[in-house]
């Protein structure tokens, strides 16, 4: 039931009401308003940040598209030290182990595509530095190592690339029914194989078995 | 709008207010608020974002454009049925690419958008940026200049771990030299066909009836429709066009410019023929205009009358004065004279609609100057052959896989001879047999047959110097024996080649990660088709 009261009792009611509430009201939308502002203000900054570095990832890519090797490490290290935690340092990260691949640097190229393999986030780019290390350490002959480190898979699709590293391992290691194997598996899990990787191909008829 | 707000107001009620705004739109998302978008206009959602069907429809239609521009023809249904899952694929592709890629923390600013834009060489004249021809191709592509923006914005964004993943791969010494001793191998090989005999193997009249009864669908004639039509053309309409002197003269004047002599040598000498010079001209004009108007409105009448009397053409052939012609039999597979060698209106011919509810047909565009609607006259259902006629045929069938048969087994007998003694010669003599002997061989040689090289290349290694490996190979004219004697690993034949080895392997190494990278991205994401 409602209780009918006088238009002063009504006017008292919401005085109480705003003196009671009134404050946590302003409260409330002053924190709205300051998270609101704080946020945007944030994601602003953020996204500015990457811009920038954004542009310094074209111009390291376009030096290195010119074979400019010094020119794009001097980008990357820029990418590294002013925006770590970023996608542009990951890939700079491996730009860098590439420049010392190519200079047979392998330590150095190990070293740095390890730091992507337990820092970076993105689980593809684990898996691609992953590999890569594993090819670097079949190239210093050290196929257990290499074997050991594609135990762990932090991306199944990239499964017929590993495949096809191990095989090379086993090759090493003069196990070349396991290689055959390993090669076959590869062929069957990388989509359309015959055409895109001819060189598995060969490396598996090569390995016919008498 | 917001920033107006704020400019007109003052004092902390109207800011909360604002704030509150702002709440809401950073909780529902501002796209939506602002779009409305009703969910039946959507095709598809990536991870929630919508694709709509405006966006799927531009695109398919752009495309459209251009793959008929580049055939000369119009595309069949089924191409065109293609071509729409293909475009719905990409733009879901894009989109999820796109995601990826912020989600990723990668940004694209408006300045490396406008780096891009002036520095594509379809914009540029004399390798400086132009406008006009930016906006010229804009207008031709049905671009608006914001979604081509936009476009190259994702397209950027969908660049840039592309080329972060290929731009960092790399090839090892080991790498290339393996590469190089497997691509430039070379194989020293003999080998020695047998041929299929020249007395036809026997085959029973029983055999051939029993292939007949059990291929019968490979013997039968395919189905055939006759149909009748309307044809309605531009060029007809002009031909029955008769025009009164009186509305050629009003013609002339309406356009009395359009019938100038260019001037010699100033286009202000330019000089207004008079109507009797250039009656001639002002008639076909005439007829042309008339002709195109009359031709829309001929298509909706035909339109109409059609469909409201699906069970005949006789009303629009009679309201048109259009013949009524007929077909001989059309074979759907088969391109038939004039019209009929349109994909898409055989097609129609051989429709549900046309075929099984004996219908006339939706008005079909065969060029844009013609107009059709058919329906089927007669039809005659696909039928068993006769055997009388394709005895014969199912007979040197058989007799070529007995042979072939006969003649596997002999190959299989001579290898497994081979493989088990060290006297080949004494095999090659009991089967009548002499070696070839092509020399060493490369992977691409062209001097002997394909299917040789193939088996040649897949053969394991021989033993030792005086064991070779054998193998058989199918061939056109019947079967190869193969001896393989030695395997000699490749060598550089230049400097230079070692360069273009090591190249092709890092790319193909960069793009396979790619193309793995993306496919996992794709895994990921949520699509629904609606």
């Amino acid at each position: 039931m409602t209780d009918y009261l006088t238009e002063q009792e009504q006017i008292q009611q919401i005085k109480t009401w705003l003196k009671q509430y009134g404050p946590t009201i302003v409260l409330g939308i002053l924190l709205a308003l300051i998270m609101t502002t704080g946020w945007r203000y944030w994601q602003n900054y953020h996204n500015k940040m990457l811009m920038h570095a954004s542009g310094i990832y074209d111009e390291m890519l376009a030096l290195r598209a010119q074979n400019n090797a010094s020119g794009a490490s001097v980008q990357a290290q820029k990418l590294l030290t002013r925006y770590p935690k970023t996608p542009y340092a990951d890939i700079a990260s491996l730009l860098l182990a590439r420049d010392a691949a190519v200079k047979k640097n392998y330590p150095d190229a190990i070293q740095k595509l390890t730091h992507i393999v337990d820092e970076c986030k993105n689980p593809s780019l684990r898996q691609i530095a992953r590999i890569r290390i594993a090819r670097i350490l079949l190239t210093e002959k050290k196929p257990d190592a290499a074997l050991n480190l594609l135990k762990e898979l932090d991306d199944n699709n990239y499964m017929g690339l590993v495949d096809e590293v191990r095989g090379d391992a086993y090759v090493i290691k003069k196990d070349f029914a396991a290689a055959r194997k390993a090669y076959l598996i590869a062929l069957q899990e990388l989509p359309n194989a015959e055409v895109t990787r001819p060189m598995l191909e060969m490396k598996y008829t090569a390995l016919a078995a008498a | 709008m917001l920033m107006r707000i704020r400019d007109h107001t003052h004092g902390w009620i109207a800011t909360g207010i604002i704030s509150l705004l702002i709440l809401s739109f950073a909780l529902w998302g501002i796209h939506s608020y602002i779009m409305g978008g009703s969910a039946s206009s959507v095709i598809a959602k990536v991870n929630g974002i919508e694709i709509s069907k405006t966006q799927f429809t531009t695109a398919y239609e752009r495309l459209h454009r251009q793959m008929q521009m580049q055939s000369h023809s119009e595309l069949s249904l089924s191409a065109e049925k293609k071509l729409r899952e293909r475009v719905l694929q990409e733009l879901i592709y894009t989109q999820v690419l796109k995601q990826d890629s912020l989600k990723q923390g990668y940004r694209i600013s408006s300045r490396q958008i406008d780096d891009f834009l002036e520095s594509m060489p379809q914009f540029q004249v004399k390798g400086q940026f132009s406008q006009a021809r930016f906006q010229q191709a804009m207008f031709l592509t049905l671009y608006s200049i914001i979604d081509f923006l936009e476009l190259i914005k994702t397209t950027l964004l969908i660049d840039q771990p592309r080329l972060g993943t290929i731009f960092t791969s790399f090839s090892l010494p080991n790498e290339v030299e393996e590469a190089v001793a497997l691509v430039n191998q070379e194989r020293e090989i003999q080998y020695a066909t047998l041929s299929l005999p020249n007395k036809p193997m026997l085959v029973s009249q029983e055999e051939i009836r029993a292939y007949y009864q059990q291929h019968a669908a490979e013997y039968k004639t395919p189905e055939q429709v006759s149909v009748e039509y309307l044809e309605l053309t531009v060029a007809d309409l002009e031909k029955k066009a008769r025009p009164t002197s009186q509305e050629l003269k009003n013609f002339y004047n309406e356009n009395a410019t359009s019938f100038v002599l260019p001037g010699k040598n100033n286009p202000k000498n330019a000089e207004i023929q008079p109507f009797e010079k250039v009656e001639e001209k002002v008639k076909s004009a005439f007829i042309r205009q008339k002709a195109e108007e009359q031709f829309a409105n001929a298509k909706e009448k035909l339109a109409n009358l059609t469909y409201e009397n699906p069970d005949s053409l006789i009303p629009a052939a009679k309201e048109l004065d259009l013949p009524i012609k007929t077909t001989g039999p059309l074979i759907k597979d088969k391109a038939s004279e004039g019209i009929f060698a349109n994909n898409k209106v055989r097609e129609a011919a051989f429709s549900h609609e046309v075929l099984n509810l004996k219908n006339n047909s939706d008005v079909i565009q065969v060029d844009p100057n013609t107009f059709i609607v058919m329906r089927v006259k007669s039809y005659v259902p696909a039928a068993l052959m006769n055997f009388d006629m394709v005895q014969k045929q199912i007979l040197v069938k058989l007799q070529q896989r007995k042979s072939d048969k006969a003649l596997q087994q002999r190959a299989a007998d001579i290898l497994k001879e081979l493989q088990s003694t060290t006297h080949s010669d004494l095999v090659m003599r009991q089967y009548h047999l002499n070696w070839v002997s092509p020399g060493v061989i490369g992977r691409h040689s062209t001097k002997i047959d394909s299917a040789i090289l193939d088996a040649a290349f897949s053969m394991p290694r021989p033993e030792n110097k005086e064991k070779a490996s054998y193998a058989i190979a199918k061939i056109p004219t019947g079967y190869a024996v193969i001896a393989l004697k030695a395997v000699k690993e490749g060598v550089l034949n230049n400097k230079d080649e070692y360069r273009v080895f090591a190249e092709q392997i890092q790319n193909s190494q960069g793009l396979l990660e790619y193309e793995l990278y993306k496919d996992s991205v794709m895994k990921q994401a949520k699509i629904v088709i609606s």
